[in-house]
């Protein structure tokens, strides 16, 4: 039943569980590359299927959403069960390793950014 | 051939804007700015596992009132996507964001630049997205905190095709957008709140082609005048670059507005794998093309709109149009005003002076004045016909605010500010000012003609600002003839 | 052990009181749990402090519901505030849920007394509870053997007698194998049917919550109780939901496909011939059953590779919210950000889990995502429109649960792929969202897994759960009662 799927080299399996964000050890990188391997192989049929003009179903749902209403309903225990549950909370805030500017960076982040004190003005 | 010359830039703009809620975009944390930290989060926002996201109803409204203001398609079944990502901002590990359906596309947007001249530029897509947290980097601190209060908040990101062509466009484009965005009630688009960032892709090419060189984005542009420092700088090194022999390289970059440059942010684009997969926690919308067309009619006039009008039909100066539309509020009060006056310079004289004094005296929003558009409009006409000067007029304005009660005619009339133009008595005021000032009227006679405004004061003095300017002139040479002539 | 619906009716007469039937299921579980290892957490106090709130309902003269007094179990992945919360995982060690979720809700709402949460693979990622953090479960019927999974805690606790009813999830088969495996009543209900919120996800495109139980009409009971629109989970349906409980239970006339895909090479041959006698008593039941000959769901043999790279793929992202910075231990060694997350997810995420993330993370990711994840949401289209092609002719598809009994703990955990057949005859139902319920059929006489349950599984069209379960009831009054698990006899 195993056919032959694609090669997955040792730079995938870096790559993959770099996105991840998996650190592994050489010998899990190797084995999870041999497992990986296998599986691809085990599903290589799918391949072999011809699904040209087949609309990808990502979701069995027919009907559609409805949204719901925009109305603030505070949850009342932010403190006690969200921000006391990290393994390291300070004044209110989560806690993390210094940030540092990364190749992950995001465009809704402003971490990096410098504020103009009067940003508004409108220049003519 | 100079650089400036001989490369023409080609900017598109992302931006994106704070869509105003009540609450977040999938669950129903207050969304508000200054809040003390990690006070308006919870399961959901702060990703407790087995939470789910539901839409925020009026997000998807508001979305689409903008897409409608940027000339738009509004699609009939939008759908949200997974970007995935680590960051200690993203609490899920990924961004609900819109990636192959977004809400909105392929827009027309007219705007203005500052010599009058109507612009276009495309908009490629806008779309609904979730916004970050906040992180805090402590000084002297080997950690960074982390506020998810933010987190979930509404974004509408508009990306606008590579039409602009000079930071000026850039800017005039931008400051468009900002004031159709709060004109339509998508949002207030507050800079210092972070409620308009922008992200400016910028790449050079010889002037004269149509070819698009490779570009740059620069990230994180939270003030306009960072954004036309950003683009300035960056269309220079991009110059500089090319003007060298060398070439520019595709990637994310900083402006630093203390040196004026731009800088690489990073360098591996290819690190980027979002693996973008559609929200399975979130089915998909319909968008009632009937309800998109009731936004649609319910749409106020648009700023562009409104300032063609005024400068047009109105034959207001582009000044005073440019005042008017900034703020929809002003333009609605003028609006009121206007249909009662029929005088728009008039009008916009008063309301942009004396109106937005007291606006600005008495540290309150323009809605809350009691001294409304109706009541202006009886001020104006009041002036308008005579019945009080212009200068006893700026004083009746201060008293009407603080006489909500009264009527501009019976206010003028009980503070003895009727316009004295009856012949007799500015007859009297004119010579009783003649008569005292003669070593004035002597040097007046002497030829020095200026000095019949220093007279025409005295008069306006004698009658306490009451008198009929022009009237008290005309009197005032009539007794005295020509200066010179004496 | 009493029905849950017995249970319900003698607390609500007054026949039965709550606290007494609450320290009868505290001292089965004590008695019977250190064999099996169903439950993480008993979290007896919780038990007994609903038992006294079902108490003083019935004491100021009100009803405590359509589950008055009835002991539940839920599968440690389902949230109930300030209760633990592993999903059998080190990387939720500790972790109390802050809210509850929506089927803890409706139990407590009709007045259910919530017994523990019960051991699963590690992140419902499994079919033994071998990829348990906290240890594999045992098989009340043999207990060198595993009880299947993902949802094993809840089978075995219902198979020992412990609780008539617990809840399980179902993403590719988490439901009705291990309660095929357990000689049990599972229930995946319709995708949607039932509320997500408050359940750890995986496969959140798939996962869906149902009854575990002793009799099919317990299941009934509970998934009336536990189905529903909730505004919270925006992918519930809202259209008609007809009771399970009281729709007609007939077999008479009730057409009943078996497609030859479903009587594959791989199922056992003894797990065929408890199903062929089972199909024999549908019909004499009065139902029309047909084998239909292969070719009715030609990608059905695509069903596996399909479904790992759907779930895996959306498993990577939504696994992607542990990072130990908002909760759960964090690996604090690593000084640089990116490390930390690295650390703490290889650290404390299981092979199975790791596995599966990576898999996920191959199929979305740029250069692959055309070929394996959007080549797998085509095929899954194709399964699902063939299925329901089969529905315009019958009202029904049976077929086994389970290619095979119970298996030895340890037989198919070396091999990841040999797992993954676990779900042959489960992913398909499972990947079309349809309704479909595994009863047992009696124990298998000779081969590698005699003296051992089989399941036969009844799927019906998308919305028909009542449908499905009036069948599974009506199957039940045919078959008679079930042979008990060796630890269900001591009871006697």
């Amino acid at each position: 039943m195993s056919g032959s799927g694609p090669t997955i080299d040792k730079e995938l399996i870096e790559r993959l569980a770099g996105l991840a964000r998996l650190g592994l050890a050489e010998d899990e990188r190797e084995t999870l590359r041999d497992e990986l391997e296998s599986l691809l192989g085990h599903f290589q049929a799918l391949q072999e299927v011809d699904t040209e003009g087949v609309e990808p179903l990502a979701h069995v749902l027919t009907a559609t959403g409805e949204p719901g209403v925009d109305a603030v309903d505070p949850f009342e225990h932010a403190r006690d069960r969200l921000v006391d549950a990290a393994a390291v909370h300070r004044e209110g805030f989560f806690v993390v390793p210094r940030v540092v500017e990364g190749p992950e960076r995001e465009a809704t982040d402003d971490d990096a950014a410098p504020v103009d004190p009067d940003p508004a003005d409108e220049l003519d | 051939m100079t650089t400036a010359t001989r490369w023409e830039p080609v900017i598109g703009l992302e931006v994106h804007v704070h869509l105003a809620t009540s609450s977040k975009m999938f669950c129903r944390c207050e969304a508000r700015f200054g809040a003390p930290p990690n006070t308006l989060v919870c399961p959901v926002c702060t990703s407790q596992p087995g939470t789910l996201p539901v839409l925020n109803a009026e997000a998807l409204r508001r979305g689409v009132l903008a897409g409608l203001a940027l000339g738009c398609t509004i699609d009939p079944h939008t759908k949200f996507d997974r970007k995935n990502y680590f960051y200690p901002d993203l609490p899920k590990g990924y961004q609900i964001s819109q990636f192959d359906r977004p809400l909105c596309r392929d827009g027309r947007f007219r705007y203005r630049m500052p010599d009058g001249a109507d612009r276009e530029a495309t908009i490629v897509r806008a779309h609904l997205e979730e916004d970050s947290g906040k992180i805090i980097h402590p000084e002297g601190m080997d950690l960074s905190l982390v506020d998810l209060n933010r987190a979930g908040t509404p974004l509408l990101e508009i990306v606008s095709g590579p039409d602009l062509h000079s930071p000026e466009e850039a800017m005039a484009y931008l400051q468009e957008l900002r004031r159709t965005l709060r004109a339509v009630g998508a949002g207030d688009c507050d800079m210092e709140k972070g409620g308009f960032r922008c992200d400016a892709n910028v790449s050079l090419r010889p002037a004269g082609t149509e070819t698009l060189g490779t570009r740059t984005e620069t990230k994180n542009l939270n003030s306009f005048k960072f954004v036309a420092g950003a683009l300035q700088a960056e269309i220079e090194r991009q110059g500089a670059v090319l003007d060298g022999g060398g070439e520019v390289v595709q990637q994310t970059m900083a402006y630093d507005p203390v040196s004026g440059r731009t800088r690489p942010l990073r360098g591996k684009e290819d690190a980027h794998d979002y693996r973008y997969f559609p929200e399975p926690d979130l089915p998909e919308f319909r968008v009632d093309p009937a309800w998109v067309e009731t936004l649609r009619a319910s749409l106020p006039e648009l700023p562009h709109d409104r300032h063609a009008r005024y400068t047009g039909e109105l034959g207001l100066s582009a000044g005073d149009a440019d005042a008017l539309v900034a703020e929809r509020e002003l333009g609605d009060y003028f609006e009121a005003a206007v249909a009662i006056t029929g005088r728009p310079k008039e009008t916009a004289n008063w309301l942009l002076t004396e109106v937005l004094r007291l606006v600005n005296e008495r540290k309150i929003a323009l809605g809350e004045l009691a001294l409304g558009p109706e009541r202006l409009a009886e001020l104006v006409q009041l002036v308008d016909a005579g019945g009080v000067s212009v200068q006893a007029g700026r004083r009746l304005a201060t008293e009407m605010e603080v006489r909500p009660d009264a009527t501009a005619a019976a206010l003028a009339e009980e503070l003895d500010l009727v316009q004295v133009s009856d012949d007799g008595a500015l007859r009297a005021l004119v010579d009783e000012v003649v008569g005292q000032e003669t070593d004035v009227v002597e040097r007046y006679r002497g030829g020095n003609a200026g000095l019949l405004n220093a007279l025409l004061g005295s008069v306006m003095k004698a009658s306490r600002g009451k008198a009929d300017p022009k009237a008290a002139r005309e009197l005032l040479l009539e007794t005295l003839g020509p200066a010179g002539d004496g | 052990m009493l029905s849950a619906t017995a249970i319900a009716a003698r607390v609500r007469s007054g026949e039965f009181d709550p606290q007494e039937v609450t320290e009868a299921a505290i001292r089965r579980l004590e008695a019977r749990d250190p064999q099996v290892h169903a439950y993480l957490d008993p979290d007896l106090e919780r038990a007994r402090r609903c038992a006294d709130a079902v108490a003083e309902t019935l004491r100021r003269g009100e009803d405590p519901g359509r589950l008055a007094g009835v002991p539940v179990s839920l599968k440690d992945n389902m949230a109930v505030e300030g209760a633990t919360l592993t999903a059998g995982s080190r990387i939720l060690e500790g972790y109390r849920a802050p809210y509850t979720s929506h089927v803890a809700q409706r139990l407590l709402a009709e007045g259910a007394v919530l017994l523990g949460r019960t051991n699963l693979d590690e992140f419902a990622m499994g079919a033994s509870t071998e990829n348990s953090a906290y240890g594999p479960s045992r098989n009340p019927w043999d207990r060198d053997r595993v009880p299947g999974g993902s949802s094993g805690g809840s089978a075995a606790a219902v198979a020992a007698g412990i609780v008539p009813v617990a809840l399980g999830s179902e993403t590719g088969g988490s439901i009705r194998q291990p309660a095929a495996l357990c000689g049990v009543t599972g229930f995946k209900p319709t995708y949607g049917a039932v509320s997500r919120h408050g359940l750890v996800a995986f496969g959140s495109s798939l996962d869906v919550i149902g009854p575990i139980a002793c009799h099919a009409e317990d299941a009934a009971l509970v998934h009336d109780v536990i189905a529903g629109h909730d505004p919270r989970d925006a992918t519930t349906w809202t259209g008609e939901r007809p009771s399970a409980l009281t729709e007609r239970a007939d077999l008479e006339g009730l057409r009943i496909g078996i497609p030859e895909e479903f009587l594959d090479d791989a199922v056992d041959a003894r797990v065929l011939e408890r199903v062929s006698a089972a199909i024999a008593q549908l019909e004499e039941g009065g139902a029309i059953t047909r084998v239909v000959p292969k070719g009715s769901l030609p990608s059905m043999h695509l069903a596996i590779p399909v479904y790992y790279l759907v779930a895996c793929s959306e498993a990577s992202s939504n696994l992607a919210r542990f990072d130990g910075i908002r909760y759960g231990p964090a690996r604090e060694e690593a000084a640089e950000l990116h490390e930390r997350y690295a650390a703490t997810r290889a650290g404390l995420f299981g092979p199975e889990v790791r596995r599966r993330i990576l898999l996920g993370t191959f199929s979305l990711s740029a250069g692959y995502a055309d070929a394996w994840y959007k080549k797998a949401l085509q095929v899954r289209r194709l399964i699902l429109d063939e299925f329901r092609a089969l529905f315009a002719d019958y009202d029904l598809l049976a077929g086994p649960t389970s290619p095979f009994g119970a298996f030895k703990i340890g037989e198919r955990s070396k091999d990841p792929y040999a797992m993954y057949l676990c779900d042959l005859l489960t992913a398909p139902a499972c990947l079309a969202g349809l309704p479909s319920v595994s009863v047992p059929c009696g124990l298998a006489r000779k081969g590698a897994y005699k003296g051992l349950p089989v399941g036969l599984s009844l799927t019906g069209p998308a919305g028909h759960d009542h449908k499905v379960l009036a069948a599974a009831r009506a199957y039940e009054a045919v078959r008679g009662a079930p042979e008990r698990s060796p630890l269900q006899e001591d009871e006697a």
